[in-house]
């Protein structure tokens, strides 16, 4: 008891004393405090992560129509999501191997949704029966060990929803939906998964998209109150579409509107 | 009789003190709920036998120069990988094909010369390693199965946050930034609000060689991400044999 006493103590103690010396820096901008030249965004990607996804960063989810977009459904075929301790198996879907830009483009045209190949990135705009629409890209690796699905958000805006505790709450849900994840791209939220590009068939690809847009669906309730400005919305579970449409472009402005 | 008053008058007082605080509650949070956002909803994502199994205790955290958890670690050089971070991918062997059950888990870590501590249901590593900024860290690597066994994970305890704690909200955008550039390694908190590093693997024909080089690429990630959860821990100033504060 004494020593969770102490311990809690010792937080207090430490928080205070970061808030001062954040309080200190802040004043002292530039006299060299070490916690103020922590440096940001420093890992270099690895060849088998997410490459450059090029114009996709500027799109986002939204609830506005978009006579492009095709359903889901479309997509997957009614697949049934796969998650992790499925993928890279081929010990019973041996007719796959290891995808090209080429040989991916082909399986997924032969899927359907007619993608755009933007940057070499293979973008589709997706909608879903609670009235969003989103861009969601697939591409491979620079290695090409890996084949990506990522879904564009919305802009990460720490004058709006992007606070402490909705970061957490990412962050927390990142345990949970695992092979996918949030992550942030270029100041934008996204949902990410990678796969190993191993004995890939077009079931294993639909199965993969469907899990993509599950996570979609299921994260849903976190998210969907941030995309109305910010913390002041319901966060509407089950998806309360919004009002006003998403511009299609226009990049990361900062406003308080994550589409924007 | 005077006794049973008494006790009636202060059971009287009690409830309407009770009453009047629970008007005066209800009247201010009506207020300002009127001005207040509406707290988003709480994640509840249902569980996923997929993800890192709980363990039952808490397993230990990363510590910054602390001399005792530095003593019982083994040295980065069982870990340490000079090259890059590319992940391998490849599935294993899957003509050997066995999955790895928690027993052969252990053994393949043997093989691969690292001493896992059982600690079930996962096999702890401790490791020691040195950052480019002098700091001398203990890093407990935890190798597990997932409920359903399908899934390999690997995964760091880093420290607990939450917040109440110190980050800033750029301290975690930096993180979850961080999740695009370490491939299928990700930062996420556990329901004990731990930050932790993970990778998962499918469980499908690991050989000794296919988990050794994933514990590798974790292990860089590891390293190489200090910078953005260095600043969640306290004093981590080299060669004052202090601790993580957390702990």
């Amino acid at each position: 008891m004494n020593q969770s006493r102490s311990r809690i103590c010792g937080n207090f103690l430490a928080t205070v004393a970061s808030i001062l010396m954040a309080g200190a820096a802040g004043c002292a901008s530039g006299s060299g405090q070490s916690n103020a030249q922590v440096p940001t965004n420093t890992i270099a990607p690895s060849a088998s992560s997410v490459r450059d996804l090029g114009g996709l960063t500027s799109r986002s989810i939204s609830t506005g129509s978009d006579a492009s977009a095709v359903n889901e459904h479309s997509l997957t075929g009614g697949a049934a999501p796969r998650s992790f301790g499925d993928f890279g198996d081929s010990g019973q879907n041996a007719a796959g191997g290891t995808l090209t830009m080429e040989t991916l483009g082909q399986m997924l045209q032969s899927i359907g949704g007619n993608p755009q190949l933007q940057n070499n990135v293979y973008i589709y705009s997706i909608k879903d029966s609670s009235g969003l629409t989103y861009p969601f890209g697939i591409s491979l690796s620079q290695d090409q060990k890996a084949i990506y699905f990522v879904v564009p958000m919305f802009n990460v805006d720490p004058q709006g929803w992007a606070t402490q505790d909705a970061l957490l709450k990412l962050l927390s849900a990142n345990s949970s939906i695992c092979p996918a994840c949030f992550g942030i791209v270029d100041q934008k939220l996204f949902l990410l998964m990678g796969i190993a590009n191993t004995n890939v068939n077009q079931d294993l690809l639909k199965q993969a998209i469907s899990y993509v847009f599950d996570t979609v669906h299921k994260t849903q309730p976190l998210w969907s109150g941030w995309m109305q400005g910010g913390q002041q919305g319901n966060p509407a579970p089950g998806g309360n579409p919004p009002t006003g449409g998403n511009p299609p472009s226009g990049g990361n402005t900062g406003g308080s509107n994550p589409f924007q | 009789m005077n006794r049973t008053n008494v006790s009636f008058l202060a059971m009287f007082v009690v409830t309407v003190a009770s009453a009047l605080l629970a008007l005066t509650m209800g009247c201010s949070t009506g207020s300002a709920g009127g001005n207040t956002a509406i707290a988003p909803s709480p994640v509840s994502l249902p569980e996923n036998p997929r993800s890192v199994a709980v363990p039952a205790m808490p397993a230990p955290n990363a510590s910054a120069n602390n001399a005792r958890d530095l003593a019982n670690a083994q040295p980065e050089s069982v870990l340490d990988s000079k090259t890059a971070r590319d992940l391998d991918l490849n599935g294993g062997d899957t003509q050997a094909g066995q999955p790895l059950t928690y027993e052969t888990l252990g053994a393949a870590l043997q093989k691969l010369g690292l001493t896992p501590e059982d600690s079930k249901p996962f096999w702890e590593l401790k490791v020691k390693a040195t950052t480019d900024d002098k700091c001398d860290w203990t890093f407990p690597i935890d190798v597990s199965l997932s409920q359903d066994q399908s899934v390999v994970w690997i995964a760091c305890m880093l420290c607990p946050i939450d917040k109440n704690g110190s980050p800033s909200a750029q301290a975690l955008i930096d993180l979850l930034a961080a999740n695009n550039k370490l491939a299928t390694t990700t930062f996420a908190l556990n329901p004990s609000h731990t930050l932790f590093l993970q990778q998962p693997i499918p469980n499908i024909g690991i050989t000794p060689q296919v988990l050794g080089s994933n514990l590798k690429t974790f292990f860089t990630c590891l390293k190489q991400s200090e910078p953005l959860y260095k600043s969640f821990f306290g004093n981590t100033t080299s060669g004052q044999g202090g601790g993580n504060p957390f702990q």
